[in-house]
């Protein structure tokens, strides 16, 4: 049996919902739904309507901080298979070299902590603007529990869809999921080339950095 | 298969305003249609968006600017003019007015060195407030001018470190 956790859930735009396993995802800002499934923060949906977080009322862009890893907190209720990752270019950049996705682990202190999945340079992609898919070579089985998704890239040109800091502190789909004040905080590294086994806070990210979702 | 040309996120915009979609996975692109998002591809102009976007960089960097001057509040500029008037009528034949009356009584300077320094804000000002609205007007002028969408956003950007710089 499938359950919605908590928030509320826009089932408006897509034209049909399917979910598939027994797991349902709940996430730092928001849930929404592409091709059927759920995602972390933002997403555009498959009727093409930007399907907007309850607390927000605008769209975020963001830039990145050269080879700054910025990573933003994520809770599973169930255990779930991550199979794609997903997020959306704004501005392209082709001579970007470097860009990652990753999934970080929780630490004992709150913090994201180990390396659970690089997806390899993707820099290919940020080419072109729009909507880009990377499937995973092998789907990540997650158990139920707080992860740290995040991006980095060399690129100060290439403006993805993000997610600020007041959707995960102040949001409702936030603040009430994270009982640790560490976790409600998006953390940055400073990363260049593949990503670090164990991820080592540099500072609080404060404004509107490039985040990806999953499904 | 799509033949993707680059014409930035407004395409994409266009396509799912159309009712249509277009994503990339794993490096190829995805359509729920390719005849029609073809079309789409190959007529959307980008250049009216890219024009207002960069003219929307400028403006928001322009007003930052002026914010390092002057205060954003009810009343504020009517209060900036009357000081700036009397400072000059000051000047011309002595007369003290309402807002330098209040400022040397709350103060203790004289006459003399606040109309001195309101004159000297007045002309600093003018003299920012005039270099920012050249620099929007050329933006402006330059912006519309430019055929080439992806010209655009580096036109603004150029005229941004210029206001920034000021």
């Amino acid at each position: 049996m499938e359950t919605l956790v908590s928030g509320t859930f826009d089932n408006t735009s897509p034209t049909a919902i399917t979910l598939s396993g027994s797991a349902i995802v709940s996430s730092s800002a928001v849930r929404q739904t592409i091709n059927g499934a759920y995602t972390s923060g933002w997403v555009r949906s498959t009727t093409a309507e930007w399907n907007i977080p309850d607390n927000i009322t605008e769209l975020w862009t963001a830039l990145f901080v050269a080879n700054q890893l910025d990573v933003f907190p994520s809770v599973l209720n169930a255990r779930h298979t991550v199979s794609k990752l997903v997020f959306e270019v704004n501005t392209a950049d082709a001579a970007t070299t470097h860009l990652r996705c990753g999934i970080y682990g929780n630490g004992s202190d709150g913090r994201p902590d180990g390396l659970i999945y690089d997806s390899g340079d993707l820099s290919s992609v940020a080419a072109s603007t729009g909507l880009k898919i990377h499937t995973l070579s092998t789907p990540l089985e997650l158990d139920a529990g707080h992860y740290w998704f995040g991006m980095v890239s060399d690129s100060t040109t290439l403006n993805i869809s993000g997610i600020p800091f007041s959707a995960i502190v102040g949001g409702n789909g936030g603040i009430s999921r994270f009982s640790n004040e560490r976790r409600r905080h998006p953390y940055n590294s400073s990363v260049t080339g593949a990503l670090p086994s164990t991820f080592s806070v540099s500072q609080n990210s404060t404004d509107t950095r490039p985040c990806f979702g999953w499904q | 298969m799509i033949n993707y040309i680059e014409k930035g996120k407004w395409l994409h915009d266009a396509i799912h305003e159309a009712g249509n979609s277009l994503y990339q996975e794993d490096g190829v692109w995805i359509t729920d249609s390719e005849i029609q998002v073809q079309a789409i591809i190959d007529s959307f102009d980008p250049l009216p968006y890219a024009q207002l976007e960069a003219l929307e960089l400028v403006k928001e960097a322009s007003a930052q600017k002026r914010l390092q001057y002057v205060t954003q509040a009810a009343g504020k500029d009517a209060e900036y003019t009357f000081k700036a008037q009397e400072a000059v009528q000051y000047g011309i034949d002595g007369t003290i007015g309402v807002f330098m009356q209040a400022r040397m009584t709350a103060t203790g300077e004289t006459a003399q060195q606040t109309a001195d320094l309101w004159n000297a804000r007045s002309a600093g000002w003018k003299a920012v407030g005039a270099a920012i609205a050249g620099l929007e007007d050329k933006a402006s002028k330059d912006i519309e001018a430019e055929t080439n969408w992806l010209n655009c956003k580096v036109i603004a950007e150029t005229i941004i470190a210029q206001i920034e710089a000021l």
